[in-house]
């Protein structure tokens, strides 16, 4: 004691104290010892803005969060089927009549039993307008609910409606005795299977597994959903094993990514497509041999190999993907010919003596990579001698140009995807009168017309294939691809990767060998 | 005294209000958040309907005076996004950021005092072996503070898994952004204390203490206290410094706080929102300049007098 003395022993005693904390933190922040825990950390790309679920529409954040702790109709399943969640089966007994019946043991978390009655509330919370909830305008044709027996409901529209089923699967039940003395946007309580322990507006959520779930219980027992806006922030967040889930990644930090291992990263296509708009009524791409001419100008597949870091192929010249109802098997896309390119535009007038000039905008810093790929494009179109100048804007104003002032530039960059992943909704924003389309096409209109209205899908499939080919010929886009979807996790954690934006905290589990 | 504050805190309301009204034009012309908000498929009657209902179709003066009228009534207008008030969503954030910000600041004194003692204390005398710290600070101004803040993340997060990187989750996770904060902050105030410690070691009371026999650590009091006012005038000024890089800092470490949430305001166009946000930022900064004004009387009985008699 005399040879250490008094501050030596004290020193030693903090130098222990200390390491033991940093072993601590050490082990607190590996994706191992939450596995063990039962924990998970999910970074969210930006912050969950209400807890009322009919009040948004943002799928990958706010849905994703309420979806753990409300339970819908049915839902969308990982390989985007629709399966039950509080109703077990569904029919249409009459073409405007669907009729859904519940699982008897659903019930929110204070008891009251999820029953016809509350499905009907729900409906007319949804459809009244004094409300003005944002999930409403999904549900165009739905007129209401009518309860059948204590746990069959009807669910009526003005027109047959196909598609009501995928757009149920993003309406998310409250209880309607709970939500007459709360406030939803601030508080939750639902019918699912996690219950939110701390919640404030722009803050990190956490849930925690309800005990009282009369569903099957979630494999993880307390979930973080941590707020990184920064797409760095989220790649360091995974290599440093604080984060064990991350979706929608950037291409450019793939590689990185894939190098750790760590993690495994997920890559597919997603079911949003992007496309260079063309305007087709008015300026050079009206002529339908200019808009071939610049299909046939890019190398789709150098963009894709370079920029999107092999995660996606070029789209064969379709507008939507694979994953919509509707999808058209047999076309192919433009191949890469700027000799075929150079020609048609020779065809249509122009040359070295007069080169084609055109603007190419592209709202700054909205979609994936897009301010590159525009870069991309107008140096290809360059090579083929079209002179396309960039024009980068923010999002609104490229709203207001394109929708509200119908002022489109020749050429804009855009990525387009329909939630219920329905080919007529898709292909709505490209029939003559919509103001999206910039393009007045009747073979194209009317098959999309006659096919929404159609109850018989085989000729409902025929029309769509009919259009999409309609759509490939007359070229009132310039065919990318599909955005990429790029999916980070722990090695440990078992998630399957989904095409659309969900990020569900049920559908994950830690592997048993953690 | 009490007139002295009173003056100030109009003018802090005459600044609050400009800076506002430069933020409120610079947004209102940059587009139509209706345009932002309106769901895939909306038309234009739709967005007109939308924008109507927000208020964003009226003309820009109308909007301007509808804006502060209701400031004015202490109704401040709801969050887009997050469709609640606004001031409440600022102030559900604000204990991260102000938590931050005095860690930040803490630390920035601390070294600033450790650097400037060491360099100043030997009244310019010493060479290389007293000026180290000085070089140190020289660094730390020249990287960009989100450089250091990326710099950090690598390697106490990445590489070698120390520190937490994100998401102020726990006390450890507060070390890495206040560090980063404190590095912008430091130099100057550093630069300053070592300058001005150095003209008071070599005024004569210095010299006549320690002439009397005083001890140097004595000597080095008195001179640090006469030195203590230019450095207090750099602390006002780099509170503003203080504030703008929480905004990046923030980003950096997803640190859920005012900075962050003006960024995403920003990007989603909340308009009110973002006004929201930088009351609060620029009432601190106004608040803190205050504070450093009446830190001059205490610190300098001269100040306090001749602005007591006006």
């Amino acid at each position: 004691m005399t040879a250490l003395g008094r501050r030596g022993f004290l020193g030693l005693g903090a130098g222990a104290a200390l390491a033991l904390g940093l072993t601590g933190c050490l082990s607190a922040a590996s994706p191992a010892a939450r596995a063990r825990r039962s924990e998970a950390v999910i970074g969210l790309s930006a912050a969950v803005t209400t807890l009322d679920p009919m009040n948004t529409t943002s799928v990958g954040t706010d849905l994703s969060v309420l979806s753990s702790v409300y339970s819908s109709l049915v839902t969308r399943r990982p390989d985007l089927s629709i399966g039950p969640d509080a109703a077990v089966s569904w029919d249409r007994p009459e073409p405007t009549r669907w009729r859904f019946r519940l699982d008897g043991n659903a019930a929110f978390a204070d008891g009251t039993p999820l029953d016809a009655e509350a499905v009907a509330w729900n409906v007319a919370r949804l459809l009244d307008d004094g409300n003005a909830l944002r999930m409403t305008s999904n549900f165009p044709l739905l007129r209401g609910a009518e309860p059948v027996d204590a746990h069959t409901v009807d669910l009526i529209t003005a027109e047959p409606d196909a598609d009501l089923p995928a757009a149920l699967s993003f309406l998310y039940l409250l209880s309607p005795g709970w939500a007459a003395r709360h406030n939803p946007a601030t508080e939750a309580m639902g019918s699912g299977p996690y219950e939110i322990v701390r919640y404030s507006p722009g803050g990190n959520v956490e849930l925690r597994a309800r005990p009282g779930y009369w569903g099957p219980a979630p494999a993880i027992r307390d979930i973080t959903f941590r707020i990184t806006p920064s797409e760095s922030a989220r790649v360091s967040g995974l290599l440093s094993g604080e984060l064990d889930m991350v979706a929608g990644l950037d291409p450019q930090d793939l590689e990185r990514l894939a190098a750790d291992r760590a993690l495994t990263v997920h890559q597919l296509d997603t079911t949003r497509m992007a496309f260079i708009k063309l305007n087709t009524l008015t300026g050079p791409m009206r002529d339908i041999r200019v808009r071939h001419a610049v299909n046939y100008a890019v190398d789709k597949r150098a963009i894709t190999g370079s920029l999107l870091k092999d995660t996606v192929d070029p789209s064969p010249g379709q507008l939507l993907t694979a994953d919509y109802a509707g999808h058209d098997d047999g076309l192919t896309g433009y191949p890469y010919d700027p000799e075929r390119a150079r020609a048609l535009l020779a065809e249509a007038g122009f040359g070295p003596g007069r080169p084609l000039s055109v603007e190419l905008t592209v709202p700054s810093g909205q979609y994936v990579a897009g301010d590159l790929i525009v870069q991309a494009v107008a140096q290809q179109l360059r090579q083929v001698g079209v002179r396309a100048s960039i024009n980068s804007i923010p999002f609104t104003v490229y709203m207001q140009k394109y929708l509200v002032d119908q002022d489109m530039s020749d050429m804009q960059y855009i990525t387009q995807a329909w939630p219920t992943l329905a080919a007529g909704g898709l292909y709505g924003l490209f029939v003559s009168d919509s103001p999206y389309a910039y393009w007045a096409d009747e073979e194209f209109t009317d098959a999309v017309t006659e096919a929404r209205a159609s109850t018989d899908t085989a000729r409902r499939d025929e029309l769509y294939a009919a259009a999409a080919r309609r759509a490939r010929e007359q070229a009132p886009v310039l065919f990318l691809f599909p955005q990429p979807g790029i999916h980070g996790t722990a090695k440990n954690l078992r998630w399957q990767p989904r095409p659309d934006d969900w990020v569900r905290p049920a559908e994950m589990a830690w592997k048993e060998a953690a | 005294m009490l007139a002295f504050v009173l003056r100030r805190l109009g003018m802090t309301l005459v600044a609050v209000w400009g800076a506002l009204s430069a933020v409120f034009l610079v947004l209102h012309t940059s587009g139509d958040p209706a345009l932002m908000m309106a769901p895939v498929g909306a038309d234009e009657e739709q967005i007109a309907a939308l924008s109507h209902a927000l208020g964003y179709d009226r003309p820009i003066a109308e909007q301007y005076v509808a804006f502060f009228g209701d400031v004015l009534r202490g109704d401040f207008p709801d969050s887009l996004t997050f469709q609640q008030s606004a001031l409440h969503v600022v102030w559900e954030r604000l204990p991260a950021t102000l938590t931050l910000a005095a860690t930040a600041l803490a630390l920035a004194c601390l070294g600033a005092a450790a650097a400037g003692l060491w360099a100043g204390g030997a009244g310019g005398r010493g060479g290389a072996r007293r000026e180290w710290p000085m070089w140190l600070v020289f660094l730390a101004q020249s990287v960009p503070g989100f450089y250091i803040g990326v710099l950090l993340v690598w390697i106490f997060g990445v590489e070698l898994r120390w520190l937490p990187t994100s998401g102020a989750a726990g006390p450890a996770a507060l070390i890495l952004p206040a560090v980063t904060l404190a590095c912008g902050v430091t130099p100057p105030l550093a630069r300053v204390f070592r300058n001005s410690l150095r003209g008071e070691l070599a005024r004569p009371y210095t010299r006549t203490g320690t002439a009397l026999g005083m001890s140097r650590a004595r000597v080095l009091r008195h001179a640090a206290h006469g030195s203590m006012l230019p450095v207090v005038t750099v602390l006002g000024l780099e509170a503003g410094a203080l504030l703008g890089g929480t905004v990046i800092v923030e980003s950096v470490f997803s640190w859920p706080g005012v900075g962050q949430l003006v960024i995403t305001a920003l990007q989603n166009e909340d308009y009110p929102l973002v006004l929201a946000d930088l009351t609060f930022l620029i009432t601190a900064f106004v608040l803190v300049n205050l504070i450093v004004d009446l830190l001059y009387g205490l610190l300098d009985p001269r100040v306090r007098h001749s602005s007591g008699r006006s």
